[in-house]
């Protein structure tokens, strides 16, 4: 069934979007209160529905590889986000 | 709040390459709930370590949990955490979870020592930090309200309360600590400001092959 609501934006990903589903889906989602280090490993975050967080359906190995080397750069920093609270 | 203070720090002590001893305050304006909450979190604390102990240990625990009933009122208690450091920039890694009152300045009755030597809490040690504490001084310090949760603050008389933190009066400063905290938090700002320009460009920059799809709902 198509999906009349879709809308495809092509350019350059926008960092608040990317920014909220760090936040959001890998570190803030119901989906890592089981897991060990509080995020999604990758191939949970792939296994994300679609239709309950479907902004980077198609670039979700893109956004782990972002998400892996914002981790490691925050860890380097010495910093912590909201979801490491 | 004291079960998710118990998540953070099990979560450190399983993981600690994760980052430094998370520093987590309690801050009540109650010696007695404090007391109890700490009491709790270390109860419910060794309850967690001795899920890993053997038979033999679990043995030799039960013996020393008998504990003396203690009649001392913790309001009068001078000793009351006279252990901690007098400034909160020289509090350890090993003071935290620190469960401490926000203000209780003790005045004491005798003539020859009219604050007593003993309110190591928060605000003193703050003060401490900020340069504006002289504990023989008398219990001058400036005044600003602090919202705080005054329910559970039992009235006493005797012992007014006469402390309050100055906060935010620009010519002081709060301790390293805490500023490094406030630095080190990453907001979306500080995402943008800080990170993005970091993080891989062939996955920031979608040009070229690296096109980026993105749905959303109008």
């Amino acid at each position: 069934m198509a999906h009349p609501w879709r809308v495809i934006i092509i350019g350059d990903p926008d960092p608040a979007l990317v920014f909220g589903e760090f936040m959001g889906v890998i570190k803030g989602s119901e989906h890592t209160v089981g897991t060990e280090r509080r995020c999604l490993d990758r191939e949970s975050y792939k296994s994300v529905s679609v239709r309950s967080q479907g902004t980077f359906y198609h670039k979700r190995d893109d956004i782990y590889d972002l998400f892996m080397a914002y981790t490691k750069l925050k860890r380097n920093l010495q910093d912590y986000d909201a979801a490491d609270r | 709040m004291l079960f998710k203070m118990l998540a953070i720090h099990r979560t450190w002590q399983q993981y600690p390459d994760m980052g430094p001893k998370p520093r987590q305050v309690f801050i009540t304006q109650s010696r007695v709930l404090a007391t109890k909450v700490e009491e709790y979190f270390v109860k419910l604390m060794s309850s967690l370590d001795t899920a890993a102990y053997s038979p033999e240990e679990l043995r030799g625990i039960g013996k020393d949990v008998e504990q003396d009933i203690e009649f001392v009122d913790q309001d009068d208690n001078e000793q009351w955490r006279s252990d901690l450091p007098g400034k909160f920039s020289e509090l350890l890694d090993e003071n935290f979870p620190l469960f401490i009152t926000y203000d209780r300045v003790r005045i004491s009755l005798s003539p020859k020592h009219p604050i007593s030597p003993f309110y190591e809490q928060l605000c003193t040690m703050l003060q401490n930090d900020i340069g504006r504490g002289n504990r023989n001084d008398g219990f001058i310090i400036p005044e600003t309200h602090v919202h705080g949760d005054e329910a559970t603050s039992p009235t006493s008389p005797t012992f007014p309360r006469k402390s309050r933190l100055r906060a935010g009066s620009g010519t002081t400063s709060s301790s390293d600590y805490m500023q490094q905290f406030r630095r080190n938090f990453v907001s979306y700002g500080e995402f943008l400001a800080s990170y993005w320009d970091h993080l891989p460009q062939a996955l920031t920059r979608g040009l070229g092959e690296r096109r980026w799809l993105i749905r959303g709902v109008l």
